[in-house]
């Protein structure tokens, strides 16, 4: 018998502030806490019971892009910017990118390079976190290489400066200093093989968009195009798909190309018009809004509304077109 | 990277917090890992109870926020215990801004006969009972502001001056509503409340 069993049925009133507070801070075992409050205070207990495995179960997602997220503002003491898409991004997207993202440290740590998949999935995570990544894929394009550099650069006003080896698996990544998600300035533009906007200037408007942003072998695909004589009705995007600001080129079916660097936002405004996610239950994807400005040639623009599923799926917004 | 008991039971405390945390700020993931593997299980309960179906998105923009800021943070384990509470209020607060979701969130009828909020509290096991359940036994009965007093107090493990910081409230004030509170909830009966002879 504990001390306060001979003390059944006294009520409430006879508990005092010290003791309320030794219930509150699980201070005692419910054991020794007077009857009058033992049942709460087994109740509290089982309510600051160790954490479980499912609630750690975000651990692999969220602890790298903490990690990331730290250095990175780290890096750039002094001219921290407030950059609210990160914070708004769904984690679902940032945790399905992030293994890629770490399976690719392995990956690079072995062979000294990224695969250009899980580059693009990288960049997608740090376009998101205010990190602009450039994409080998974009580089494939003129017969370059993928190549890795287990070192980031983040612009900070003086400069670029040196973040890390190693441990952070960016391929030279850059940082814009304003704030704002915008296209690499460490890479040079992908130049394409004989540029060539269909038709001119004219600009082309493409009522489907399909593929994968993530998936070198599902490319996003653009089709239902107009100026079917200069496009084939069809174009190809590849440096990375859609989800990352950076650059990227459509291949006409017809055969000429455009490049473009283009930014992504997410809308904050209307809040999220994209259908519910196939892909995660309960969820919508998550639109982002796509804008830019031709590379090579030199006129034009990019202007398109995305969804993206939690596996990096792309459609167009419904009831939208991708404008270039 | 190693752990000790907490003076709150159940918790685990970061110890060398000062080298966690410097190491965190230069994107160490195993410092990243310590705080989250401390603080992550708290932080979920409480947005669990808060908004049940945001509660992982929302614990996610959380630490985010606190690793984008992590670098002008200054104090002790407690205080980012509290910091890390008063982000993740005001993801709360900004998400239902949104209108995002509606503060509840409807709910098939055959769901319910698994909420143990239904039965009556002397009916309640509570070894079967998982850590959000007994939150939300804990919370049935006391009004918005007393709940979450109490739960800034039992899951979040903040001190008197921590949740009134957190509210935005004075500490004689959270100590008044915490004082109802636990009068009410002294009012509580569960069938297997510990005795020595049951155990």
């Amino acid at each position: 018998m504990g001390a306060w069993d001979d003390l059944d049925g006294v009520g409430p009133t006879g508990i005092d502030e010290a003791i309320f507070e030794d219930v509150l801070t699980g201070a005692l075992d419910p054991l020794d806490m007077p009857p009058a409050v033992r049942a709460v205070s087994a109740l509290i207990d089982k309510a600051r019971q160790p954490a479980t495995s499912e609630e750690l179960a975000a651990r692999t997602t969220t602890v790298p892009a903490f990690a990331l997220v730290a250095q990175a503002e780290q890096t750039s003491a002094g001219r921290r910017r407030k950059s609210a898409s990160v914070l708004r991004f769904p984690v679902r997207v940032m945790a399905i990118a992030t293994p890629v993202a770490l399976l690719g440290v392995g990956v690079a740590a072995a062979t000294d390079s990224l695969p250009s998949s899980t580059q693009a999935a990288v960049s997608h995570v740090l376009s998101h976190v205010g990190i602009s990544v450039p994409d080998p894929q974009a580089h494939a394009i003129v017969g370059e290489p993928s190549h890795a550099s287990t070192s980031a650069s983040v612009p900070s006003g003086n400069g670029a400066v040196a973040v890390s080896g190693g441990a952070v698996p960016v391929p030279t990544a850059s940082r814009s200093s304003n704030g704002g998600l915008r296209g690499s300035r460490a890479v040079p533009p992908p130049l394409s093989s004989g540029p060539t906007h269909p038709a001119g200037n004219a600009a082309v408007a493409c009522t489907s968009l399909s593929g994968n942003a993530a998936d070198g072998a599902n490319p996003p695909t653009l089709d239902g195009c107009s100026q079917v004589a200069d496009t084939g009705g069809s174009g190809v995007l590849s440096g990375g798909g859609l989800a990352q600001a950076g650059n990227t080129t459509v291949t006409w079916r017809a055969g000429g190309t455009i490049s473009f660097r283009y930014t992504s936002t997410v809308p904050q405004a209307k809040g999220d018009q994209c259908p519910a996610d196939p892909t995660s239950p309960g969820n919508k994807e998550t639109e982002v809004v796509l804008r830019g400005s031709a590379l090579s040639p030199g006129n034009g623009s990019l202007r398109a509304k995305v969804c993206i599923t939690s596996t990096l799926d792309v459609t167009l917004l419904p009831g939208t077109s991708f404008k270039l | 990277m190693t752990s000790r008991s907490f003076g709150y039971r159940g918790y685990t405390a970061i110890e060398d917090f000062q080298r966690v945390l410097e190491e965190a700020r230069a994107g160490s993931e195993w410092a990243a890992a310590v705080i989250f593997d401390a603080l992550q299980a708290p932080l979920l309960r409480y947005l669990r109870w808060q908004e049940p179906s945001a509660a992982d998105d929302l614990a996610g923009e959380t630490w985010l926020a606190v690793a984008e800021r992590l670098g002008k943070f200054e104090g002790g384990e407690d205080a980012l215990r509290a910091w890390l509470f008063s982000v993740a209020r005001r993801r709360i607060a900004e998400y239902r801004r949104r209108g995002a979701r509606r503060r509840t969130r409807p709910v098939a009828p055959e769901d319910l006969a698994g909420v143990p909020g239904g039965h009556d509290p002397s009916e309640l096991v509570v070894e079967t009972l998982s850590a959000q359940q007994a939150i939300d036994h804990v919370t049935a009965s006391l009004n918005p502001d007393q709940a979450e007093v109490v739960v800034l107090r039992i899951v979040a493990g903040l001190s008197v001056e921590e949740v009134a910081h957190v509210l935005g409230k004075r500490p004689g004030t959270v100590r008044v509503i915490q004082h109802r509170a636990l009068r009410r909830l002294a009012q509580l009966r569960v069938a297997d409340a510990p005795t020595r002879q049951g155990r």
